[in-house]
């Protein structure tokens, strides 16, 4: 059975407590049946947030939270970084829940989008601090970095995730949205705002290079080896 | 298939060949197995594929991370207003954008047009008053 989900405009008039009860879809049946908000959808707790549902909003966080966590800190290189844009992303979806329209992309793309817009945006920033010189003044050091740089040699995960550091802030965000092999070069277009023929683009340049400069310091290794 | 065509294979659909069309799959298997740059090659891009499947796995949230952000949220306010602009208010955007440009349009028509002496006599009329261009050199002299 099909639902159809109540339009934007109708979010005011289905804002109730949690506890109030179900919502309901326009044509008045109950949206979800779920018996604990952890079994809800992502769309049912997004209208929940909507209505300015705490106990929904954190739980979509610990949803989502930790994907976005992981993403954000292989895209900045640094856990601070990572988490300011995680709760910038959290944050902002909060402001504009209501924006969101049941039926388009799901919660998880759209999120993705917000955080990696966080990212790019970031990294613009600091390009500009750094074109001024005010660098200093605002990047704190940061241990779970340095942590990372020294023990990069370590394995491929701590090489990888060094190289990441140098490609541009859009060959990184492609590769590692594409990295868990789930999401189409459609979807990772949809979520970054390029053409599919872009992030096919953007996604051959980093596996290039990636690939070229982990060879690089695989033969060094090699050689101490022998 | 040449060592050209798998490097160029590997960095459009990566190092697991079950990710590679079945068309090509083959070839770029029959290579690995007869050439060892080939193999090398296809070992590398595996390992970063990997690498780079273990990096974006979900971190583990503690409860301190999820209470920053609830308080994050409590300290920065609460819902953005929605915001989006009517027909009415487009229509009258777009017709006093038109009055503008219409209205410089015909301003710039209806002007009429000035030799350089001319303009150089008006700026110095205003500097110096109406006394003329002519005795502008003197008005200068004077006040220096």
């Amino acid at each position: 059975m099909s639902k159809v989900l109540a339009p934007a405009a109708m979010f005011p008039m289905m804002a109730r407590p949690a506890t109030a009860g179900i919502l309901r879809t326009a044509t008045g049946e109950p949206l979800v049946a779920a018996s604990s908000i952890a079994d809800e959808t992502d769309e049912a707790l997004t209208l929940r947030v909507a209505g300015g549902d705490n106990r929904a909003f954190s739980e979509i966080v610990r949803r989502h939270g930790g994907r976005l966590r992981a993403l954000a800190m292989r895209f900045s290189g640094g856990a601070a970084e990572a988490d300011d844009i995680v709760q910038d992303t959290f944050v902002s979806f909060w402001k504009t829940a209501r924006k969101w329209q049941p039926g388009g992309p799901p919660l998880s793309a759209y999120l993705t989008r917000i955080a990696m817009n966080r990212g790019i945006d970031g990294e613009r920033r600091k390009k500009l601090r750094r074109f001024f010189g005010l660098e200093f003044a605002v990047d704190v050091a940061d241990p779970a970095r340095d942590a990372e740089s020294t023990l990069a040699e370590k394995d491929d995960l701590g090489r990888v995730a060094v190289l990441l550091k140098d490609l541009p802030a859009r060959q990184r965000a492609a590769i590692l949205l594409a990295a868990n092999g789930q999401q189409t070069n459609a979807e990772i277009g949809a979520v970054l705002g390029l053409s599919v023929g872009a992030v096919e683009q953007l996604l051959v340049r980093a596996r290039r290079t990636l690939r070229t400069r982990l060879a690089e310091m695989e033969l060094p290794a090699e050689s101490e080896g022998r | 298939m040449t060592i050209d065509e798998f490097t160029r294979g590997l960095d459009r659909y990566g190092g697991n060949l079950g990710h590679w069309p079945a068309d090509i799959r083959a070839g770029a298997e029959a290579l690995i197995a007869e050439n060892r740059t080939a193999a090398d090659l296809g070992r590398v891009a595996a390992r970063l594929d990997r690498a780079l499947a273990v990096a974006v796995e979900p971190l583990v949230l503690d409860a301190a991370f999820v209470g920053g952000i609830m308080a994050n949220l409590a300290h920065r306010g609460g819902h953005e207003a929605v915001v989006k602009p009517t027909r009415r208010f487009v229509a009258w955007a777009g017709a006093a954008m038109m009055m503008f440009l219409v209205t410089g349009y015909a301003i710039g028509v209806a002007l009429p047009t000035t030799t350089s002496a001319q303009g150089e006599d008006a700026v110095a009329s205003l500097i110096f008053g109406d006394s003329g261009s002519s005795q502008s050199t003197g008005a200068l002299g004077d006040l220096l």
